[in-house]
């Protein structure tokens, strides 16, 4: 695999770990900032993911025989 | 005319040409009798009406489920004189016929499958949300996969589908959906769900899918199941085996994937969220920053204030040591040589002595010296 696919389940994880951390408050600033601009990358990645207009299903076929 | 005589395999061999040029596959609709199963592999039973009744022969693999005296069937064979045991029809599949065998049929194999606990709720898995891949048992020229690969398309367009294309219906589409199972679930890379469905149909149409072999290898499937058979009142044991049931092929495409414009309308909403939280962070720390300003500004006022307090009170207990204040007084301080003379030893008559009052210094000499008391 020489292209990274884009994994938008695990992107989606990720932010809802970051949500949870937040949502679990007792933070420090330092943390908050960094966990911030995190969610903001991913954000913005999943939010062009998902804004893609040439994405389109990709559809392969195989015909099933009969056995034997 | 010169009479034909055969002997008995050449009989046999003649018959079965005649057999197979005439009837290729036959299809025998009747009920359904002596049907019995040897060795868990063989099944022997006949077909039959009010006049007549055919022998017939299929492996157990042929049966759509369990099967029972009285039901009616369709069989699809071919007719076969057999050199030692006769007349057979060789059966290549087998399906209850009409409303009530359909559903006495369907009724054993639930109880069947039931028992082994094939559809209980807790062999039931999550199914990977969104999926990447998708494999697709149906009929590619069906309703169904029109209506679910234009939803999937419509709502989440990041899928492969990879479409095993069989039959849904007639006596091959139990093989071929049970082998198309199969076969997504060896893939090299297997799919992250898999999704059999057809639409609507009479219980005939959709027979194949309370077929045991199907059911099985729904069962069976190791890539978490999605099944939508017919409409939403039909209930097929494909679906009660299946990981997650759908009603329609349309709401299996429903159920599958996100809709990528509430997914994206969810993010942006999280996108204030995120914001909103990291400023409340940082608003509370300011807050937090400001009142421990307060309490240190006090503490320090504090601390100040205490040791000026102190500064005063050794003041105070120091001036009473100013030998000055006692002088003022009118009491006057003796040396000699620099040495306070303190008792009568310290002097001797005639030396010379230093006397300081508040206001002057004296030289004089002792004239003389006594002890007191």
């Amino acid at each position: 695999m020489a292209k990274q696919e884009f994994d938008y389940k695990k992107k989606r994880a990720e932010l809802d770990e970051l949500l949870a951390w937040f949502e679990r408050g007792d933070v420090s600033v330092d943390e908050a900032i960094s966990k911030y601009q995190q969610a903001e990358k991913l954000l913005a990645e999943l939010e062009t993911y998902l804004a893609a207009t040439q994405a389109k299903i990709e559809i392969l076929t195989k015909k099933i025989t009969n056995p034997e | 005319m010169e009479q034909l005589v055969y002997t008995p395999t050449d009989f046999v061999a003649i018959a079965n040409q005649s057999l197979a040029y005439t009837f290729g596959i036959a299809y025998i609709e009747g009920e359904l009798a002596n049907f019995r199963i040897s060795k868990n592999k063989w099944v022997y039973f006949d077909i039959k009406d009010d006049m007549a009744k055919v022998s017939c022969f299929a492996t157990i693999y042929a049966l759509p489920g369990p099967l029972e005296d009285g039901m009616l069937v369709k069989v699809a064979g071919s007719p076969r004189l057999h050199p030692q045991f006769g007349f057979s029809v060789t059966v290549q599949s087998i399906q209850p016929s009409g409303e009530g065998s359909i559903k006495k049929a369907f009724d054993l194999l639930k109880v069947k499958l039931e028992s082994e606990d094939l559809f209980d709720e807790s062999r039931k898995r999550a199914l990977p949300y969104p999926p990447k891949n998708i494999a697709l048992v149906t009929s590619s020229e069906s309703a169904a996969y029109a209506d679910f690969t234009k939803i999937i398309g419509a709502r989440w367009p990041f899928v492969k589908i990879t479409v095993y294309d069989t039959q849904v219906q007639g006596e091959a589409a139990p093989a071929q959906l049970a082998a198309a199972i199969v076969a997504a679930n060896n893939e090299g890379t297997p799919a992250d769900i898999l999704v059999v469905t057809r639409g609507g149909g009479s219980a005939d149409d959709l027979a194949a899918f309370n077929d045991e072999r199907v059911v099985r290898a729904i069962a069976a499937s190791r890539i978490p199941t999605l099944v939508a058979i017919g409409h939403e009142v039909d209930e097929s044991l494909a679906e009660l085996a299946a990981d997650m049931r759908a009603s329609t092929p349309s709401n299996a495409a429903e159920l599958a994937v996100p809709d990528k414009q509430s997914e994206l309308y969810h993010i942006k909403q999280l996108h204030t969220r995120f914001a909103q939280m990291v400023r409340n962070e940082i608003n509370a720390e300011r807050s937090s920053v400001q009142q421990h300003k307060l309490l240190f500004a006090q503490s320090i006022h504090r601390l100040l204030q205490r040791q000026q307090d102190g500064l005063v009170s050794i003041k105070q207990i120091l001036s009473a040591y100013n030998p000055d204040n006692v002088l003022q007084r009118g009491y006057a301080l003796v040396a000699s040589s620099g040495k306070v003379v303190r008792s009568a030893t310290d002097v001797t008559a005639g030396q010379s002595i230093q006397i300081t009052t508040a206001a002057a210094m004296i030289k004089a000499t002792v004239t003389d010296v006594q002890e007191r008391n």
